[in-house]
């Protein structure tokens, strides 16, 4: 139901809201409460709660060992949480196992069953319901359309590159109907054209069959191109969620917006509070930016992150430069990226990452030196790290 | 082209092999010579001491109960094992290293310890000896070897693809079924056929516990001790032939078996 494309205003709320309005509120695809793991000696996930709404395609972004692996995991059965409770359309699931639950689970590695072909693989499902030979036979071949693999149904798994095996693997899942499908980092143990390509396949897949996906990735630029919404977890927490636009543009902590790529991250002091912006300090750099709506007094500090996409490159003009968000500095690295050059700055102690669109390059070569500037729109504060 | 060159390594191979087998091919050669005092030079080849076996009927007895043994010690084996090892390579059980042991132990018996233990117990029990008592002894006796191929196979086994079967909507008796049993079945026929292998040419254990009935290591024995005589060359040269066989089926069956 939520298409939420790039450009497309959310449909979801960020923030769950507080009070349900009854009939009118949808069934949530799924519904963790207080959903924890802990081990002898450490936590993988707290207690959180998460919403995914039907038909949502959420993806669980994050650096190995965050949880997301884990959460996916107690989603699935597969692993069994010590606290609260997982609820699938509706139906509280917690303690059925793994082959009672309406979903299915898509491994990192794809995990086919060595001793059946492409199409038996595929059969696995439908014939522990005893579907009729007609009903698994026209779901063999439809599974094989939907990911292209028409005419591989008698090939040994062993045959197939990672990227095939992969796609036979969705299939597997698909053919259950599930409704909610869990992908484990379906995609990383591929090459970057044949991630590319699956990635463009996983995403019409979601926009044809409508099923919900849960989705585990620690690529972040998956994560953001291919989700309705994201939620970014560390140490075992969702440190924030909303789709990949207000994390993109608003990430709320210095770790998300590393992570997103976000790369210029500054520890600042408040110097003056003015009705609509912010004055801070960060070293020797003055930085301005919107005025955040919490009340905020000189003294307060804050993590600050400066847009790369937003920073402007002049050369530099050799008069020093003075004022707010704005510097002088030499470039250190330089790659192309296709439509985006990525440059690498260093000016006053610190690197800077800052890409321009192919067609505003100036061809800026490593060591010279170019002023950088940017708007106040495009800085966003963080709470402090 | 190069000429391969034979080094140190290569000569030790060989001679290794020529001590190990030696032996060997003396004995199936002179099971076929015609003189029968078994000296060089040879002066003529015959069949006739494979005939003399042949129509011997104790060693076509004992040819006999040597299978019947094997073939329901490798059976018994394999039903009491193959579900102990499915438990025990999963390693979720906490005394599973003491089970473990225990299996093996049997292993660093002398097999004349065993048959002597078992002569007693059957004598306490007040159980005739016959091929059953052997049985029973040649189970005890091949136990660890069945275990430790086995759970040498499936300690390997891929833990996610039970995951995927289970996620797939497989419960406990489907997934073996349908995933544990197909791709462990080469395994654990391949086991039974050591077992085979291994009572086939069983002596010690045989000896204590057989009663007046004979498998064939023992119509060897009782020949050899009388007098030596080519038609033993005869059996050896088949007990050699059957266990060969065995083994090259069993070869097949472990190593080209899905890993």
């Amino acid at each position: 139901m939520s298409q939420v494309g790039t450009g497309a205003p959310p449909s979801l709320p960020v923030a769950q809201p507080s009070t349900r309005t009854g009939a009118t509120t949808p069934v949530a695809a799924v519904e963790l409460r207080g959903l924890e793991k802990r081990f002898a000696t450490q936590v993988a996930v707290y207690p959180l709660d998460l919403t995914v709404a039907a038909g949502e395609f959420l993806t669980l972004l994050g650096p190995s060992g965050c949880g997301k692996t884990t959460l996916l995991r107690m989603i699935a059965g597969l692993e069994v949480p010590s606290g609260g409770r997982v609820h699938v359309f509706g139906q509280d699931i917690t303690d059925r196992p793994p082959n009672k639950r309406p979903l299915n689970l898509v491994f990192q590695r794809a995990t086919l069953f060595p001793h059946l072909n492409v199409a038996d693989n595929i059969a696995f499902g439908p014939k522990l319901r005893r579907a009729s030979r007609e009903e698994v036979s026209q779901k063999q071949e439809a599974m094989l359309e939907l990911v292209d693999l028409a005419g591989y149904g008698s090939r040994r798994v062993s045959e197939l590159s990672g990227g095939q095996a992969q796609r036979v693997a969705l299939a597997r899942a698909l053919v259950n109907k599930p409704r909610v499908l869990l992908l484990d980092e379906p995609l990383s143990a591929l090459d970057l054209a044949v991630r590319r390509q699956l990635q463009r396949k996983l995403k019409e897949i979601h926009r044809t069959l409508g099923t919900t996906f849960v989705y585990v990735t620690h690529d972040q630029e998956e994560a953001l191109s291919m989700s309705d919404r994201v939620a970014v977890m560390r140490g075992g927490r969702i440190q924030q969620l909303g789709t990949p636009k207000e994390i993109y543009q608003g990430p709320c902590s210095g770790f998300v917006a590393r992570f997103l790529g976000l790369g210029n991250v500054l520890d600042s002091t408040v110097i003056a509070v003015h009705p609509d912006e912010l004055e801070l300090g960060a070293g020797a750099l003055r930085v301005v930016v919107e005025r955040i709506p919490s009340p905020t007094s000189p003294g307060d500090r804050f993590s600050i992150v400066v847009r790369p996409d937003m920073i402007e490159l002049r050369p530099s003009s050799g008069a020093a430069v003075s004022g707010a968000n704005t510097l002088s500095g030499t470039v250190s690295d330089v790659r192309f990226g296709g439509s985006v050059v990525h440059y690498s700055i260093a000016g006053l102690e610190r690197d800077w990452q800052v890409s321009l669109p192919a067609g505003e390059d100036r061809n800026y070569q490593v060591g010279s030196v170019v002023d950088l500037s940017w708007p106040r729109s495009a800085g966003v504060v963080m709470a402090p790290e | 082209m190069r000429r391969r060159r034979i080094g140190a390594l290569e000569l030790y191979v060989g001679a290794m092999f020529i001590v190990m087998f030696f032996p060997l091919v003396v004995l199936v050669l002179f099971s076929f010579v015609k003189s029968g005092d078994m000296r060089f030079p040879i002066t003529g080849f015959t069949l006739s001491w494979y005939r003399e076996v042949f129509s011997d009927s104790s060693v076509l007895d004992g040819i006999l109960n040597s299978l019947e043994v094997g073939i329901f010690a490798g059976l018994i084996v394999t039903c009491i094992v193959t579900p102990a090892v499915l438990l025990l390579s999963r390693g979720r059980l906490r005394w599973a290293g003491g089970v473990a042991a225990v299996l093996i132990a049997p292993a660093a018996l002398p097999g004349i310890v065993i048959g002597v233990s078992l002569l007693n117990l059957f004598g306490d029990l007040r159980m005739t000896l016959s091929l059953v008592t052997v049985t029973v002894g040649h189970v005890i006796y091949c136990i660890p070897f069945f275990y430790l191929i086995l759970n040498a196979r499936l300690k390997n086994f891929d833990r996610h693809l039970e995951e995927a079967a289970m996620d797939l909507g497989a419960g406990p008796w489907q997934r073996f079924r349908r995933l544990v049993l197909p791709l462990t079945a080469p395994a654990i026929l391949g086991a039974t056929m050591v077992v085979l292998a291994l009572s086939w040419d069983e002596f010690q254990i045989t000896f204590f516990t057989i009663g007046d009935r004979s498998t064939l290591p023992l119509v060897i024995w009782s020949r050899a001790r009388r007098v030596i005589d080519p038609s033993v060359n005869a059996i050896g040269t088949l007990m050699i032939a059957g266990s060969l066989l065995i083994v090259l089926l069993t070869r097949r069956l472990i190593v080209e078996s899905y890993s």
